[in-house]
């Protein structure tokens, strides 16, 4: 197990540093000057004579990368021009923002979706199966933003149950911050639902078809014993996997649901220094999201022996 | 009368309408989709405007239509980029092994490492947030799972023979590649294919929401439902339409490409493979009573070769004893331990008769 955690661990890190030089790459090929792309365009040139020092810009790419590496491995992501506030902190508090969102989204869809999942699988070609994958099909087919405008309209407007949009902070307000969380959560929910619930099916059938589920049946073990003894560890592997995937791709793509229900978040920081080319946030948020990507598949990975010891074996 | 899967018919018949309603895009439009109108505005769907109008009286349908042509050329285009480049680079890879392979591998894992979206979102910002940055940054952030699928693909083709007696015919190791290796890569391709169209199709209304995508006036779904917004309590038809639009595209797509894959990567729905019967009983013959006919004769058992007991043994669980459940009786249990293979293949096959081992032996 620690032979197999270690491995999984070295091999994060190489991946960890590509990632660094394909973000440090892309901001590096945008034509001009990158002091200038970092400072923006009020700069002045003592300010960019200072950074293209601090940068190393004079010298090999080779050499400017370790120095941005290094400047990295310090915390300095440099300020944001818009803002003038320090990048990682910035993206500190709205990643914390989005993790609002996404965690309980991701949990909630998963303690609803694999249970389903393998309730289809074991009901498989019957109509509740049909019912179940149909309705997943339909809800994976939505797009988050139209279904978020959609909860908006009827709970928010038509019902007037929930708050239309905005965010309260916990610190603020707790039974605010939880009532403008419901409907972003709710509407991840619903997509991931749908996701999640074909995938648990998918696996849920491959290992329904092996023989040791045909000797647990033949032994008299009752049906809930063999679904959630025998077949569930084994099924939900793949979908362990998926869910770290899912975890990822959300908060790349939380900017979505962020934007419908106007919520702070880091996505939306994106966005936006996308839209004002504020280069150092940019930077950053690529550099954060896809370390963190990379961070969570290493620990559903570490993770994976609890349902599959095998691959410790591997 | 040959009959087809539900999915593909659906599937087929909601792609179809899209695509019916993208070429009418290009080549006629009830109205002209940027011709604003602000006597119109806001008008609710009517026989003049069948959709309703926006917020500068601008024909929905219209719009929608020529949405739809921009959302669908830029899936196919961003598609066919990626389909295109990642053939050629998963087949050499796969091909040629070595050095060129791990090079090309390493870099491909690099854009796996990150978040597609994300990865696409950063391209945006260096090439621009245009149609043509976006054709360019999905092409390339899909290409990572087309090198992937292709390359897979070849590894398992280049050992195969009919690969093998082209080389030994003498042909060029690209004459092998494109005449040996890439129609076998067709079928795999395809399904990649059609589930990128709905990818492509998400992310492409997703940017033009967040407004990275094409730039208004020129209508796109998300750019449509991203300006819907602010009149989301006034025009509930500015916020149906667009979402119903691309909602059923996906469907479409979805749907489609389940079918296809069913059809052209069979293994992945065959979760309880039957292909061989673990037992096979012929020539049964059976009968009641010594005085009356055999209860069992000529019976010809064969037992699939590697199989496990176990299986045969459900197979019993699954017939119980029809005289005990007429009976009401629990007296004669549908499973029991069975000592050997022979044994048990001739519980089996009394099992499979409306009289249990029990009564079998009796008789």
């Amino acid at each position: 197990m620690l032979r197999f955690a270690i491995g999984r661990i070295a091999m994060a890190i190489p991946t960890l540093i590509m990632v660094g030089v394909t973000v440090f790459i892309l901001v590096r090929i945008i034509p001009g000057d990158p002091a200038s792309l970092m400072l923006g365009d009020v700069g002045d040139a003592a300010a960019l004579a200072a950074l293209r020092e601090r940068l190393g810009l004079d010298r090999s790419l080779p050499e400017q990368f370790v120095i941005w590496a290094g400047l990295l491995l310090q915390g300095d992501m440099g300020t944001s021009i818009a803002t003038g506030q320090p990048v990682l902190q910035t993206i500190i508090a709205r990643f914390l923002i989005s993790l609002q969102v996404v965690v309980p989204a991701v949990i909630l869809s998963t303690l609803v979706a694999v249970p389903m999942g393998m309730l289809a699988a074991w009901r498989q070609n019957k109509t509740s199966d049909i019912a179940l994958v149909t309705s997943a099909t339909l809800l994976m087919s939505i797009p988050t933003f139209w279904m978020g405008m959609l909860m908006l309209l009827l709970f928010g407007l038509k019902l007037g149950w929930l708050p239309i949009v905005g965010y309260v902070s916990f610190s603020e307000s707790v039974r605010g911050a939880a009532l403008y969380l419901v409907l972003p959560i709710f509407t991840l929910f619903l997509h991931e639902v749908g996701v999640i619930l074909r995938m648990a099916r998918a696996s849920t059938l491959e290992v329904l078809g092996l023989d040791y589920i045909t000797h647990a049946r033949a032994k008299g073990l009752p049906e809930s014993t063999v679904m959630w003894r025998h077949a569930f560890r084994n099924a939900f592997g793949p979908t362990w996997t998926l869910l770290g995937l899912i975890l990822g791709n959300l908060l790349a793509g939380v900017a979505i649901i962020e934007t419908v229900f106007t919520i702070p978040g880091l996505g939306r920081l994106l966005v936006d220094a996308i839209f004002a080319r504020d280069y150092p946030v940019i930077q950053g948020c690529l550099l954060f999201i896809a370390g963190i990507y990379v961070l969570v598949n290493l620990v559903v990975d570490l993770l994976y022996p609890i349902f599959d010891p095998r691959v410790t074996a591997q | 009368m040959r009959t087809y899967p539900p999915n593909l018919v659906i599937g087929l018949a909601l792609t179809g309408i899209i695509v019916v309603m993208a070429v009418m895009g290009v080549v006629w439009t009830p109205y002209d989709p940027v011709a604003m109108n602000f006597t119109a505005r806001l008008a609710p769907p009517s026989w003049s405007h069948w959709l309703g109008t926006d917020e500068f009286g601008r024909d929905q349908l219209s719009r929608l239509m020529t949405g739809a042509a921009a959302s669908v050329k830029i899936s196919v285009l961003t598609v066919t980029l990626a389909i295109s480049a990642g053939t050629a680079i998963g087949i050499v890879s796969g091909f040629l092994r070595g050095w060129s392979d791990r090079i090309i591998m390493s870099l491909n894992d690099v854009l796996l490492a990150f978040p597609g979206l994300l990865f696409a979102l950063g391209l945006l910002a260096v090439l621009g947030a245009n149609e043509t940055g976006i054709i360019l940054a999905l092409g390339l952030v899909y290409m990572s799972s087309v090198v992937r699928v292709v390359r897979g693909t070849v590894l398992s083709l280049r050992e195969r023979e009919f690969v093998e007696a082209s080389h030994v015919m003498g042909n060029s190791l690209g004459y092998t590649m494109r005449r040996h290796i890439l129609p076998n890569c067709i079928a795999p391709l395809t399904v990649l294919a059609t589930s990128m169209c709905g990818w492509a199709l998400l992310a492409e209304s997703a940017l033009s929401f967040l407004g990275l995508g094409v730039a208004p006036p020129a209508p796109t779904w998300g750019n449509m439902l991203a300006g819907s917004r602010a009149f989301l309590d006034q025009a509930v038809w500015l916020v149906t339409f667009p979402g119903l639009t691309i909602s059923m595209a996906l469907l479409g797509i979805n749907l489609l490409g389940d079918a296809l894959r069913d059809r052209l990567d069979p293994p992945h729905e065959e979760a309880r493979p039957v292909t061989q019967p673990l037992l096979e009983v012929s020539n049964v013959t059976l009968g009641i009573g010594r005085a009356g006919p055999k209860i069992v004769k000529d019976a010809s058992l064969s037992i699939a070769p590697g199989r496990s007991s176990a299986s045969s043994a459900n197979r019993v669980r699954a017939r119980p004893c029809s005289a005990a459940r007429s009976s009401g009786s629990r007296r004669h249990p549908s499973v029991w331990s069975p000592a050997t293979s022979a044994s048990r293949a001739a519980r089996w096959a009394s099992s499979t008769m409306p009289v249990c081992g029990q009564c079998a032996a009796a008789a």
